[in-house]
């Protein structure tokens, strides 16, 4: 048992954890950690064996393989009522036939502890998600972000080793969900819980998770903080998931022995730092669009590439453009509207970036 | 004067098709209600019926603490009933929601509502098989050595009970299965993942949230026990005296006022039980789910599964049963219902294809069940039309009417019919009863085919008329043909409620002019040989045949989408 002393610090682990419906294979080979007291997103498209893995962690799914456990003990046989985590569910689940107080007293109810601490722990948890004196609403005469405040306190209440959200707030609107993101990180900060949040949008789990699981096809593709995946993300599929970005097919030309290297792509050469690549390899690079700058030709920088303006989209605070640059390669750019300088379709440019700027990929 | 005429037409369009409908429910069920009322005020003496106004019958009614006696006796018998249906219904629901199999499934679905299609004096004739002190049941715990001398099961409240829990327990099981099956699978879930247990859930989530299921089928249940008129009179052997036997003796007296009063009496206790079921269905109104209900069945397995799946096999058997035995008996060689059969023989059948009087009735029978089929179909298809499609002010409250009937004791019905008819002299005529099976089908019809117009594709009809057929030619070649299995389905309905009809037909047939039903109740009554067997085995392979038939017409999609919006 030297391992789980080694993962102590973990308070849920997966270790090499599959699961398969069938011949569909959902979760395949997930190995995780997830620390005590940190908000951990699961990222990824819909299909991608995310909540699967969150209700694996939960007791509704059993590993076909793989071990499962919560605070250093082996749960793979422990039935979702005899777990320490709680669940808040994509459709909220709320129990209509109850008011809040009921909803929320649920947990405690079931588990027999004495009516005065039940009462006490039930106000207090309310309080924490802003619904004093809502006690005696039914669940159909609250509005959409309150009714997803009494399902996070119905789990909440329970102390759960780790609450597990299972993109609770798909279904609000916007601005509500905006809203509901800030609150959700205040709530976690202020308990103290481990958060493991479900979602298949990047923008969520950039906001509030501390680390980010990004999956695909039932597999771990990158896992780290949100600015690490964001600035060097490993894969195709991370760079296109998270944020926009431009993916270049390139050929490697050169490698320094300190890690830099000279890529090219039709006629296109260009510098990167850290690439672990051979020469003569085919990879792919990603560039985000507001690493590059745009120039007029006559203060293009030496470094600069000469292109030709072919698309030009005005988002607001942001310009975006469309710059054709060598046969074949069109490169999307990104600028500050207000501080930069503008541009229009068949406009002659040069664009130059930071040797760190271009993320050799994996695949 | 010819366009004012069609423009007349066209703006009242909605009235005019409601007219049929209005003319069955109103001139026939409303008027009788009302001629009731009346009735019950008259005056009874010496064995003759004066209409002097004296209200003495009502004074007789809650002076006699007999009759008193009787209501209780009604009521008690009635709350048992529903007791009981809920007992073995909510299992029975609950383990259906578990079969995994989608052929025991639809089994278990015809099974358990095939009762419907089959006669009710078929059905009583079954228990009285089963039933009896010679019956199955007594022979063959006779045969094991459990008892020695038989024990009492019919003639008594047992019988009546049992063989009314047969006959209404789909009405129980079916509005519970379909609030389970509507059940939120993720509630389920929710309740686990608190800490709850399987037992902890269904007890704290599952059954708080079926109760509007419970509610809807006691209410039925005990809506329809408490005005049983066929099972208590055959199986209980005149020991079991409930209301709707006292308005059939008071009738025999000519004591009209009095079984005026009792049918009124009838009347108000299910208009009672109907209002109090409400206000408790009202009460749990507010248990609407949050979001999308996301139902799935829940895995099987563990000790509860395998019990709740005995339980369904048991009341399969019950529910067969009785039908079962019927078709054993038809062959038996000896004359007495003997169980174990002695002997094989088709003599049953012979006798019964050459008795007289069931020649008659079921020629009666099938004519009075074709015409009143036609009728609450066009009546009822007219009416649909309005009140789906026209403009209808108090669209609600002409529903309630038309579906009123439905909610009315039989027996009460019966006799207050039985009333208008010989004041109008038009007592015993084939019209009147068909023009009555017409108003007892109408709600069935009327609530098959509206459901089913609800569904048709409004833009369908719009471009046969832009493409130049006029409403009758739409209606005909585009609406008809979106519509067909609520109309098989409704035709079904009708004719059947027509050709079983016993409990209100019993006071409006001449001895000369009956119904089959009617010929076999009154067979039951005075002899007990196969012959009956025989005949309703008949009658269920006959209604095998029409229910085969009329699905052939269906296509299986539609029939579930009918099915799912009851």
């Amino acid at each position: 048992m030297s391992a789980d002393a080694a993962r102590a610090s973990d308070v849920i682990e997966l270790r090499d954890v599959t699961r398969a419906f069938g011949e569909v294979v959902a979760v395949d080979h997930v190995s995780l950690g997830i620390r005590q007291g940190e908000f951990f997103a699961l990222l990824g498209p819909s299909g991608c064996g995310k909540t699967t893995t969150l209700r694996i962690m939960a007791g509704f799914e059993r590993p076909s393989s793989g071990d499962i456990y919560l605070r250093g003990r082996r749960v793979n046989d422990v039935p979702p009522y005899r777990r320490e985590t709680n669940l808040v569910f994509q459709q909220l689940a709320l129990f209509p036939h109850m008011d809040v107080y009921d909803n929320v007293a649920f947990g405690l109810r079931v588990k027999r502890r004495p009516a005065v601490e039940t009462t006490e722990r039930v106000r207090s948890v309310l309080g924490l998600v802003e619904l004093g004196g809502y006690e005696r609403r039914r669940m159909h005469e609250l509005s959409g972000g309150q009714q997803q405040r009494v399902a996070i306190a119905r789990a909440l209440v329970n102390e759960p080793a780790v609450l597990l959200l299972d993109e609770p707030l798909g279904a609000l609107d916007l601005k509500l969900r905006l809203q509901m993101q800030r609150e959700l990180k205040s709530m976690q900060r202020r308990s103290g819980t481990t958060f493991v949040y479900v979602t298949h949008d990047q923008g969520e789990a950039l906001a509030m998770a501390d680390r980010v699981a990004v999956m695909q096809f039932g597999k771990i593709a990158q896992l780290g903080a949100p600015e690490h995946i964001y600035s060097k993300p490993a894969t195709r599929f991370v760079a296109h998931f998270i944020g926009d970005t431009n993916i270049i097919p390139v050929t490697v030309r050169e490698r320094a022995a300190d890690g830099s290297a000279v890529l090219e792509t039709n006629g296109l050469r260009f510098a990167a730092v850290d690439a672990d690549a051979r020469p003569g390899e085919a990879r792919h690079v990603s560039l985000r669009p507001e690493k590059i700058r745009i120039a007029a030709p006559h203060a293009a920088r030496p470094d600069g590439h000469g292109g030709t303006v072919t698309d030009v989209t005005f988002l607001g605070p942001l310009t975006r453009y469309e710059v054709a640059v060598a046969k074949d390669v069109r490169l999307v750019v990104q600028t500050q509207t207000e501080s930069e300088e503008h541009f229009r379709r068949d406009d002659a440019v040069s664009l130059s970036w930071a040797p760190n700027a271009p993320v050799v990929l994996k695949d | 004067m010819v366009a004012a005429a069609l423009a007349f037409v066209a703006r009242r369009r909605a009235s005019l098709q409601l007219l049929p409908a209005f003319a069955l429910t109103g001139g026939v069920f409303a008027s009788a209600m009302l001629l009731l009322f009346s009735y019950s005020a008259f005056t009874f003496r010496g064995g003759q019926l004066t209409e002097e106004v004296s209200f003495s019958a009502w004074q007789k009614f809650f002076a006699d603490p007999f009759y008193l006696g009787v209501v209780a006796k009604t009521l008690q018998l009635a709350l048992g009933v529903t007791a009981a249906a809920l007992v073995i219904g909510y299992p029975t629901a609950y383990a259906l929601t578990k079969v995994r199999s989608s052929k025991l499934l639809v089994a278990s679905y015809i099974i358990i509502f095939s009762p419907l299609l089959v006669s009710l004096v078929v059905r009583v004739y079954g228990w009285l098989l089963l039933l009896s002190d010679n019956g199955v049941i007594n022979q063959a715990l006779r045969a094991i050595g459990v008892i020695a001398e038989p024990i009492r099961l019919i003639y008594n409240d047992a019988g009546v009970v049992i063989a009314l829990v047969h006959i209404l327990l789909p009405f129980m099981i079916f509005p519970i299965l379909s609030v389970l099956l509507q059940f939120d699978h993720a509630l389920r879930e929710a309740s686990n993942d608190l800490g709850a247990n399987r037992v902890q859930t269904f007890l704290r989530v599952v059954f708080p949230m079926s109760l509007p299921g419970v509610v809807a089928g006691c209410q039925i249940v005990f809506t329809l026990a408490i005005s049983a008129f066929v099972t208590p009179e055959l199986l209980g052997g005149g020991k079991v005296q409930v209301l709707s036997r006292a308005i059939w003796f008071n009738v025999v007296d000519v004591n009209w006022p009095l079984a005026a009063v009792e049918a009124i009496v009838l009347l108000a206790l299910a208009l009672a039980a109907l209002f109090i079921f409400d206000l408790a269905a009202r009460s749990l109104r507010a248990m609407r789910p949050t979001g999308s209900p996301r139902p799935r069945r829940d895995s099987p397995g563990g000790v509860i599964d395998r019990a709740l799946r005995v339980v369904l096999f048991g009341v399969l058997a019950f529910v067969l049963s009785p039908l079962v035995f019927v078709v054993i008996n038809s062959f038996n060689g000896s004359a007495f219902n003997s169980f174990p059969p002695q002997g094989f023989s088709f003599q049953w059948y012979q006798f019964v294809l050459g008795y007289a009087p069931f020649r008659e009735g079921m020629v009666n029978s099938l004519i009075i069940a074709s015409a009143s089929t036609l009728l609450a179909i066009v009546a009822g298809m007219l009416a649909a039309l309005a009140l789906t499609r026209g403009r209808v002010r108090a669209r609600g409250i002409l529903n309630a009417f038309f579906l009123s009937p439905l909610v009315m004791p039989r027996v009460a019905i019966g006799i207050a019919v039985f009333i208008l008819l010989i004041r109008l002299r038009l007592f015993g005529t084939t019209g009147s009863l068909v023009l009555v099976h017409a108003m007892l089908s109408l709600p069935f019809a009327l609530v098959l085919l509206s459901a089913s117009l609800v569904n048709v594709n409004r833009s369908l009809e719009e471009a046969a008329m832009d493409l130049g057929a006029g409403p009758l030619r739409t209606f005909w070649s585009v609406t008809l043909p979106q519509i067909r299995a609520g109309l098989v389905v409704a035709a079904v309905f009708a004719f059947i409620t027509s050709f079983d009809e016993t409990e209100a037909s019993i006071f409006l047939v001449r001895p000369a002019n009956t119904t089959l039903p009617i010929q076999m109740f009154l067979y039951l009554e005075q002899y007990q040989n196969p012959t009956l067997a025989a005949l309703s085995t008949l009658l269920i392979a006959a209604t095998i045949v029409l229910v085969v038939v009329a699905l052939r017409f269906v296509r299986g999609a539609e029939l579930a989408r009918l099915v799912a919006r009851r």
